[in-house]
């Protein structure tokens, strides 16, 4: 198997904001390969730099130290035009809460990648195709401040998918939410990745965690097989 | 199938949702477009207004009945009639002074009501043989002397060639219609002055009429006009002249450059107080959107931390919050000239008479041109109070921030 994810001693650097202005390592030295179609999940306390790392694998936030890279290139080399662009085509991120556009409709809301991937001719097809796969067809025409949060979940789901990503970050994907949907949301990630999406998830429930292939857990901002 | 989405589409999105801060932020705008368009038309319209009234009087100096100096710039400026008299011995001697070359009368009488107008009307009496006010303006619609009942009606007077017209209760042909001049001779009759006196002296109203005792009732006179000549300086003429007749004649005297200027310099005053206060206006529109946008910026952190997350690139985001800003200021920019236009245009009879203005428009063009440079201010107004945040808008780690306020 191919490498598509190769993360060498990553670390990122936080001044606190109290009166100390003291420095400290949000993550440190992070290491990690994870190959095509791989599922890694990642566990730990709050404020352990989850989050943290998570934002740098995006490239939402530069590192102090270290690289991350994807299928070889190193993303913190592109510029921020190349970077979105990578976001919007090939690493796709499912942020906590799932949070949604709320001035636009649903079924916007999961084009809504396509907005900045190049102007690619419409695809409404694989939006009605994601909104039935994800069980919420019906709701297309709403607009996300009327969705419980299992449903904005499902869609954050579908617009993360919506440009057929080589990855998934996911961030505290289940977090909040009823046994009932987070059954759902995990049996969903399950079949994305077993369809040949590589995943990295971070979360804080160990049943969660129990879905990837491969199980890490972060403290103090390192990280180590669990 | 759903329409195309586009960042466009995104940007009416936002504003589309929320249409109460749309309307308070366009309104801003709006009322300075307003102040602007509604100072640029009236300053261009005193000092358009105010040079053509000069240029078409054609005189140098008037002369009128002591007291009566201000009837005399509103029955001209404005055609708002009135009626004051004057010895006409003053044209003779005037016609022998040095630097004086030509004199003229006109005798004014203010009808009550006329058949053509619900409104009273101002008659102009001139002396063909020697009037260069009035007989430029005539010649351009008759070129032939009027007859007995014939009258010259302004070009605000209802009623065409060859019809009739009723004044002090005689009927008149209407022998030819001016031009608009944009001031009052458009709502005067002009007659011959001799005819003139004596409609007024056969009428019922002419005992009641205050011509002052002593005066030649076959002769007397409103005003008398003296063209200068060329390169005679007129305020050492309007000096001496003075000097010599206004005691004897009870006279007002004014230089027209100069009564024009007074009202013009008067009226330059309250165009530089709008445009201050519409400038005014302005800066106060860009620093009140730079501070709601600021507070904007922080509601919305979290909105352009998930455009981030779906592939829009800091310059994206950039652009999506000038756009929205761009699209708010252009409604606003868009309301503010066409309700200026359209209170400038109901209302432009009591502007012209609140500022003593010639009823002359600035036309069609200008108007337009106006329009579309005040369009313009209103329009840069929101993306100019966005530059500030511009900079912060490209350096904030929305995502971390969106975390931070869960």
């Amino acid at each position: 198997m191919s490498v598509l994810l190769e993360v060498k001693a990553l670390s990122k650097r936080f001044s606190r904001k109290d009166s100390t202005g003291q420095a400290f390592n949000a993550v440190s030295g992070v290491d990690f390969l994870l190959e095509e179609g791989g599922f890694l999940t990642v566990t730990g306390h709050s404020g352990s730099g989850k989050t943290t790392m998570l934002t740098m694998l995006a490239g939402l936030i530069t590192p102090s130290s270290g690289e991350v890279l994807f299928r070889g290139t190193n993303i913190f080399s592109l510029s921020d035009r190349r970077l979105s662009h990578l976001r919007s085509k090939e690493i796709s991120f499912i942020p906590q809460g799932a949070e949604l556009l709320g001035n636009i409709s649903i079924y916007d809301n999961v084009r809504s990648p396509q907005l900045f991937s190049g102007g690619d001719a419409e695809d409404s097809g694989r939006v009605d195709y994601l909104l039935d796969f994800m069980g919420i067809g019906a709701l297309a025409e709403e607009y996300p401040a009327n969705l419980s949060g299992g449903e904005k979940r499902r869609v954050a789901i579908a617009r993360a998918l919506f440009n057929r990503p080589a990855l998934i970050l996911a961030d505290e994907p289940t977090s909040d939410l009823d046994p009932e949907n987070t059954v759902m949301i995990l049996d969903l990630l399950k079949k994305i990745n077993a369809e040949g999406t590589g995943i990295v998830m971070v979360t804080h429930d160990e049943n969660a965690a129990a879905c990837g292939t491969m199980r890490t857990c972060m403290a103090g901002g390192m990280l180590e097989p669990c | 199938m759903m329409s195309r989405l586009s960042p466009f589409s995104l940007v009416i999105g936002n504003i589309a949702r929320k249409p109460f801060r749309t309307f308070i932020l366009s309104s801003l705008v709006a009322v300075f477009c307003m102040a602007m368009f509604a100072g640029t038309v009236i300053g261009l319209k005193i000092s358009t207004g105010t040079q053509l009234a000069a240029d078409r009087l054609g005189a140098d100096i008037l002369f009128v009945p002591y007291g009566y100096e201000k009837s005399v710039q509103s029955s001209l400026l404005r055609g708002e009639p009135s009626s004051f008299y004057m010895d006409r011995g003053l044209v003779g001697e005037l016609r022998g002074e040095k630097g004086v070359l030509r004199v003229t009368e006109q005798l004014f009488l203010a009808t009550l009501k006329a058949s053509c107008c619900s409104y009273p009307v101002q008659i102009i009496g001139f002396n063909p043989k020697t009037d260069f006010v009035v007989t430029p303006w005539m010649n351009q619609s008759l070129n032939r002397a009027m007859n007995e009942n014939e009258v010259v009606a302004g070009c605000k007077i209802s009623g065409n060639p060859g019809e009739t017209i009723r004044l002090f209760g005689r009927e008149f042909s209407i022998a030819a219609k001016l031009d608009p001049t944009g001031m009052g001779f458009d709502t005067s009759v002009f007659m011959e002055v001799d005819r003139a006196r004596r409609l007024l002296l056969d009428s019922e109203l002419g005992l009641l009429l205050r011509i002052p005792e002593g005066l030649d009732k076959s002769t007397f006179i409103s005003s008398v006009l003296v063209k200068a000549e060329p390169g005679t300086d007129v305020t050492s003429l309007v000096n001496g002249l003075s000097e010599k007749y206004a005691i004897r004649y009870n006279l007002d005297f004014t230089a027209i450059a100069d009564m024009i200027s007074s009202i013009s310099s008067k009226l330059s005053v309250f165009a530089s107080v709008f445009r201050m206060f519409s400038a005014a206006v302005w800066v106060l529109a860009v620093m009140i959107l730079a501070f709601v946008f600021t507070i904007i910026l922080q509601e919305r952190k979290k909105e352009f931390g998930i455009l981030r997350i779906v592939g829009a690139s800091k310059g994206h985001v950039r652009r999506l919050f000038v756009g929205e800003a761009l699209l708010t200021s252009c409604m606003g920019a868009f309301c503010g000239v066409v309700l200026a236009a359209l209170a400038l245009g109901l209302f432009h009879t009591y502007i012209d008479v609140t500022l003593n203005l010639p009823r002359i428009g600035i036309g069609f063009g200008k108007t337009l041109l106006i329009g579309a440079g005040v369009f313009v201010m209103g329009l840069v107004t929101g993306p100019l109070a966005c530059l500030p945040l511009l900079r912060k808008l490209g350096s904030i780690d929305s995502y971390l921030i969106m975390k931070e306020g869960e």
